[in-house]
């Protein structure tokens, strides 16, 4: 008998348990889809890139600037403009033997500048923080560039010490840079921002010859993926913010 | 969270500046080399072979080859600033001299920063004077700082 109840008892809460279930799902046939609002243009911001400020300590070699420009949409999408200019400069001397009386070094000198530009969009996977920013974005960069390497000079066996003729080449080169990175409002309508990126070159910017030191705004001309990271700082020009 | 990104903002860069650049680890030198092959011994090969000597009128040095054995070789580059070289191969032994000349295209190469620039040789004639040469072969026409090229050198 016990048996019995025990059995009718289960029945009955698996059957409750499922049409509280069934009625769960009929409720949400009913709910109501979220309505999306109209981008509305919320502030236009500038900023500057201030990690490459670190290169007057740590590579002195190369001088490179970059500012950025986006136009803020909802604070969900965010059309961006990036540009900047590069130019390295460095001579070297490479040590090719060593005896006890002479030592034979290679040297050349190496000038590179150019200037870039990217352009594409960011996009704010933030909801519950709108003035802030953590996202994904995607930009198509463009890099014209020249560089030259003069006092070439070769220390050989046979030959003694040649200077072979000035080298200069110019170069397009393009690419398609992902990023994911946050920005912080630090203060009222200053933003501080980081971006770790992804750059993949498709086009240009390949001799096997002279193959460029420094792609501007891509980075080391060697390699065609490049791993990289940003710091901006910026200001932003509010429009239509809410209270 | 604004802690976290300022940490994290620390930890790249000092990744970012950690990345500098080192030596030059790669072979700079891109350089011809030749054999001496004596094809029978027993000729006439055997009163010059132990006193050859190999050089150009621009080189600084000569390459002695005293005591010279079977398959013995040496080494030189071409001329990086000019397209024929021409390098003679002259025996103690006796008066008679053989001049290699080598025409070719150059081309400079950036290797890379840390290495620098090399000079890269593709030979498109060699022709020989044969006094004391029986024949040449050049049997690697390709000379880069990666691989050597190679002519071997006979006599009877």
């Amino acid at each position: 008998m016990d048996l019995l109840k025990y059995f009718i008892y289960s029945i009955t809460l698996v059957l409750m348990t499922s049409l509280t279930s069934f009625a769960q799902d009929d409720e949400d046939l009913y709910v109501q889809k979220e309505v999306k609002e109209p981008l509305q243009l919320k502030g236009i911001k500038f900023g500057v890139n201030v990690g490459r400020f670190s290169d007057f300590q740590f590579k002195p070699d190369r001088r490179s600037y970059e500012a950025s420009f986006d136009i803020n949409l909802s604070n969900k999408w965010f059309g961006v403009v990036e540009g900047g200019f590069s130019e390295v400069n460095f001579s070297r001397t490479i040590k090719i033997s060593e005896t006890e009386t002479d030592e034979q070094t290679n040297t050349y000198s190496y000038q590179s500048d150019g200037t870039f530009i990217k352009v594409g969009f960011d996009k704010n996977m933030l909801k519950k923080f709108p003035s802030d920013y953590l996202g994904i974005g995607l930009r198509l960069g463009w890099s014209s560039f020249s560089h030259t390497a003069n006092n070439i000079n070769l220390d050989l066996d046979n030959w003694g010490n040649v200077t072979l003729p000035e080298m200069q080449k110019s170069y397009n080169a393009y690419w398609i840079e992902a990023s994911f990175g946050v920005k912080g409002e630090i203060f009222k309508n200053v933003y501080l921002g980081w971006a770790g990126l992804v750059r993949i070159q498709f086009r240009g910017g390949k001799d096997s010859n002279f193959q460029a030191y420094d792609i501007p705004g891509f980075g080391n001309g060697n390699k065609s993926l490049h791993l990289a990271a940003n710091y901006y700082i910026y200001y932003q020009i509010p429009f239509n913010r809410d209270k | 969270m604004k802690n976290i990104i300022y940490i994290f903002v620390l930890l790249i860069s000092v990744i970012t500046i950690s990345c500098g650049d080192g030596e030059c680890n790669l072979n700079t030198d891109s350089l011809l080399t030749g054999t001496f092959s004596v094809e029978d011994s027993t000729l006439k090969a055997d009163l010059f072979l132990d006193s050859l000597s190999v050089y150009s009128t621009e080189w600084l040095d000569t390459i002695n080859k005293w005591n010279l054995e079977e398959n013995a070789s040496f080494e030189f580059s071409l001329s990086p600033n000019d397209t024929i070289t021409e390098v003679i191969v002259a025996s103690k032994a006796t008066t008679e001299l053989d001049t290699l000349t080598f025409r070719y295209q150059n081309e400079v190469v950036f290797l890379s920063t840390e290495c620098g620039f090399v000079v890269n040789f593709k030979i498109d004639t060699l022709i020989s004077t044969y006094h004391l040469i029986d024949s040449i072969s050049l049997v690697n026409d390709e000379i880069t700082s990666e691989e050597n090229g190679l002519i071997k050198i006979f006599y009877l």
